[in-house]
């Protein structure tokens, strides 16, 4: 919930495995690559099973929210929003896949419209700040 | 999600306010007035991030666990808390990434 005790940048990445002795004939092994490799031990034998829906809706209302929030909540210019903020929720590669997000100030929501016309709505609601609301089907 | 839902049912279970619930229980009693957290559409607190509030309010946050969890004498979070929360967890040790605790990111060195 909270990013109190501070954060850490990217950590060089060294050969978890030195060279020389008798493992030497063995690659070393990237930290990340260990981390890896452990992960996957973890892995339950199942297949992977996307979430249901349009990926591309999701990123759209992923997007709508993260505009929201800065726009309604944060108090950001939509277009300083738009190039930095919330990445995770709505990858940046992503956002250039839609128009720019349509900011109504009247009613306090964004809208993201997606090449096929679906449009993502994320309304700021006040005190439960911004929620995305279903998507809007394509207007024939 | 899944801890967010239990803390609702633990809430509503006990017959009180869900969406009121953190400011009533915490945020009153430490001063905090700006926090707004967000919920998806059926009124779940997310908390994995989508939590606002001002500067200050923050450092209030912050400030309760540098007091151990204590606010002008009264203890907020159970003993022991922040220091868990400020603790290497074992897979991120295992994983040599020193970067995270119990539900906290934390500085190294």
């Amino acid at each position: 919930m909270a990013l109190l005790v501070a954060t850490v940048g990217c950590q060089t990445e060294k050969p978890a495995v030195e060279a020389g002795g008798p493992a030497a004939q063995q690659a070393p092994v990237s930290p990340r690559d260990a981390l890896i490799a452990r992960a996957k031990s973890f892995e339950l034998d199942t297949p992977y099973v996307p979430p249901p829906g349009d990926p591309l809706e999701h990123h759209a209302s992923g997007f709508a929210k993260v505009m929201c929030s800065a726009v309604f909540i944060t108090g950001l210019n939509p277009a300083v929003a738009a190039e930095n903020v919330g990445y995770f929720t709505a990858p940046y590669a992503e956002r250039a896949k839609f128009n720019t997000p349509v900011i109504d100030r009247a009613a306090k929501a964004v809208h993201v419209t997606i090449p096929n016309g679906a449009t993502l709505t994320a309304k700021y609601l006040g005190s439960q700040g911004c929620v995305t609301l279903p998507a809007i089907p394509t207007r024939c | 999600m899944l801890i967010n839902y239990l803390v609702r049912l633990g809430v509503e279970k006990r017959g009180e306010e869900y969406l009121s619930f953190p400011q009533r229980a915490l945020f009153d009693k430490i001063g905090v007035r700006t926090m707004v957290i967000e919920t998806d559409p059926f009124g779940n607190f997310l908390t994995q991030g989508y939590e606002f509030m001002s500067g200050r309010d923050w450092a209030r946050l912050g400030n309760l666990y540098l007091q151990d969890g204590v606010w002008n004498g009264e203890r907020m979070l159970p003993e022991g808390y922040a220091k868990f929360v400020s603790t290497l967890a074992p897979a991120w040790e295992e994983d040599k990434r020193p970067v995270y605790g119990g539900f906290f990111w934390i500085k190294v060195g």
